[in-house]
């Protein structure tokens, strides 16, 4: 009899955390707490409205970003999501399933919140307990993992195979992709200073323990700099003249004539904690 | 009509087994596995193709060809620069290896006279260290023992063991060019490690040349110059040949690779041979531990004794295992 005590202890644990995830509370709304220009709401079948600060979203809802514009997401159980430009995000009532039709997002679902599946037209992303950036650009997904990990399943691969992508890590596949390549490491400590979804202005305070201790990580790792780079978005790799150099920010121009992410002056858009 | 092959003590058995030896030896690769390391790193990065690879003049982290045009793309400075890192290199390198092989060949004598085929099996296990001296300066020191064991031929079984020991130089303004020096010791036995036949020192001098494309492939081309002490002495040859190659990554596990050399044979005894071959192989690599290869190859001698102008082909495959520290 008590020999089987321990057996019976370690199913129910067994079972308990192949339970887990679905004892997980499901998304069910998210409160917008950071607002940059042009930010809309897309009600079910009507037109898109301008989205209003502390506006509750529900899975019939999705949200669009125009140029140089940007806004954060916080669901009630402090899952963080911060939308980049350009950018259409929506979210499934009921279940941890998001989705990010286009646009760059950084997602932080705090540990034991019961993580969250996040699909693109080239991936499904699966994190637990993760921070972690992801683009979908015109016939490719970007995946960047700040701290913790995650599994990415292409659509396109009919075995449903999973791979994982680490701290550090990044991914680019395109679309049509029917195998997940060889993640590339990124040196974080940069990447997290320049990323404005990383590092910009915002509401809700990301937090960086655990994003801090993987660039503590990586410099105790050693790893050596390369003379390749990609800046911003896309897969446009950029040789630089000297490994790891740290180049200057680029400084790409939109159609106002006004370098990315500047505001003009008394845009009807423009939003934010301060804004009108 | 031969009914028996000569043993190892006659000339045509020892030049047969030098020559074996000498085909089987493989070039020196270091600095190529380097490059193709760099290049397999540009292509993890989205199957990076050579348009997508901008140059950036300036330094600024923008592309030339974007360079000052006024095009907003989504995001632009929502992700942030994405510098590319690798794994730090390591200073010291000590592999085991083990392989187990079987080949066919159609010229087991290596002779023009009544050529015949046969099967043998090839084993090997070895140690091999690489260390960096600086960042231009690698060593490298091998040691294996190989066993020859012929299906029909029985009496060819041979053993061999090497020992040897390199350096080479990187040019800091052309890492791509090398130039390498090298010492090996070759004693070959027959009847399991006993019985020496044949002693060989060599000391080789080189260079190599190296081209890496966009998609991990590399390719090489190099003169090296061996000069030979051997004893018995009547098998005593200096080397100096030309070389070339390519190495394809096809896919994360499957590799191909072609190996060429032209050379010219100096023997002490008088003989003096051109000698050309082809190696086109294929290796599956399972992990970082296992992998299987298969390999065709084709030699020509050209001799100024005719028994030795002969053709060789020979081909099979088989399982390797390393362990690295």
């Amino acid at each position: 009899m008590n020999a089987r005590l321990p057996f019976a202890a370690t199913a129910a644990i067994t079972l308990l955390a192949l339970a887990s995830p679905s004892l997980a509370s499901p998304l069910s709304e998210a409160q917008i707490t950071y607002i940059v220009k042009d930010v809309r709401t897309v009600d079910h079948q009507k037109a898109p409205r301008p989205s209003k600060l502390r506006e509750k979203l529900n899975s019939q809802q999705s949200v669009r970003t125009g140029i140089a514009s940007r806004t954060e997401l916080l669901f009630t159980d402090n899952t963080l999501t911060r939308i980049g430009a350009n950018s259409h995000f929506s979210f499934t009532e009921g279940t941890r399933n998001m989705e990010l039709q286009n646009g760059t997002i950084l997602l932080q679902v705090p540990k034991g919140a019961g993580g969250a599946e996040i699909r693109t037209a080239a991936v499904t992303a699966a994190v637990t307990g993760t921070t972690i950036m992801l683009e979908a650009g015109p016939g490719f997904t970007k995946l960047i993992v700040l701290e913790g990990s995650a599994w990415i399943t292409p659509h396109g691969d009919k075995r449903k195979r999973k791979t994982n992508v680490k701290a550090g890590e990044e991914v680019i596949l395109p679309n049509e992709a029917k195998k997940a390549p060889a993640p590339v490491l990124i040196n974080l400590d940069v990447l997290v200073k320049t990323s404005t979804l990383a590092s910009g202005k915002w509401s809700a305070n990301l937090d960086k323990t655990l994003i801090d201790q993987a660039i503590a990580q990586q410099a105790r790792q050693g790893l050596t700099p390369t003379n390749l780079a990609i800046v911003g978005p896309g897969g446009n790799v950029v040789q630089l003249r000297e490994a790891g150099r740290f180049p200057r920010a680029p400084i790409v121009r939109n159609p106002n004539g006004l370098p990315n992410g500047e505001v003009p002056p008394n845009n009807p858009g423009s939003g934010g904690p301060n804004g009108p | 009509m031969y009914t028996t092959l000569p043993a190892f003590r006659s000339p045509t058995g020892r030049l047969a087994v030098l020559a074996l030896a000498g085909c089987l030896a493989a070039p020196c690769h270091a600095q190529s596995a380097a490059l193709i390391d760099q290049a397999r790193l540009r292509s993890a990065l989205l199957n990076v193709q050579p348009e997508n690879l901008d140059e950036d003049a300036d330094g600024d982290g923008v592309p030339d060809n974007i360079e000052g045009e006024a095009v907003a793309t989504p995001g632009d400075r929502d992700l942030g620069l994405q510098l590319i890192m690798k794994p730090k290199e390591r200073a010291h390198l000590l592999r085991l290896f083990a392989t187990a092989q079987a080949y066919y060949t159609d010229n087991v004598r290596l002779t023009n006279y009544n050529p015949q085929s046969d099967a043998y099996f090839f084993s090997e296990i070895g140690a091999r260290y690489e260390g960096k001296l600086t960042e231009d300066w690698n060593v490298e020191a091998t040691v294996r023992q190989a066993f020859f064991r012929y299906d029909d031929f029985s009496n060819l079984d041979f053993e061999s063991l090497n020992a040897g020991a390199g350096i080479s130089y990187k040019l800091p303004q052309h890492p791509d060019l090398m130039f390498f020096s090298r010492y090996n010791c070759e004693r070959l036995t027959a009847d399991d490690l006993d019985d020496q036949f044949f002693l060989n020192q060599t000391l080789s001098l080189g260079l190599q040349k190296s081209w890496v494309t966009h998609g991990s492939s590399l390719y090489y081309l190099g003169y090296a110059s061996s000069f030979g002490f051997a004893d018995p002495s009547a098998a005593e040859r200096d080397e100096h040949g030309l070389y070339g190659g390519a190495r394809w990554q096809l896919s994360e596990c499957l590799g191909a690779e072609i190996y060429s050399r032209l050379a010219y044979f100096d023997y002490d005894s008088g003989q003096h041979d051109w000698n050309y071959m082809i190696v086109p192989s294929l290796t599956y690599r399972f992990n970082e531990w296992c992998e299987l290869s298969a390999s065709l190859s084709f030699v020509l001698n050209r001799s100024n004794r005719d028994l030795f102008d002969y053709d060789a082909f020979s081909g099979g495959g088989g399982l390797g295992l390393k362990v690295q520290f």
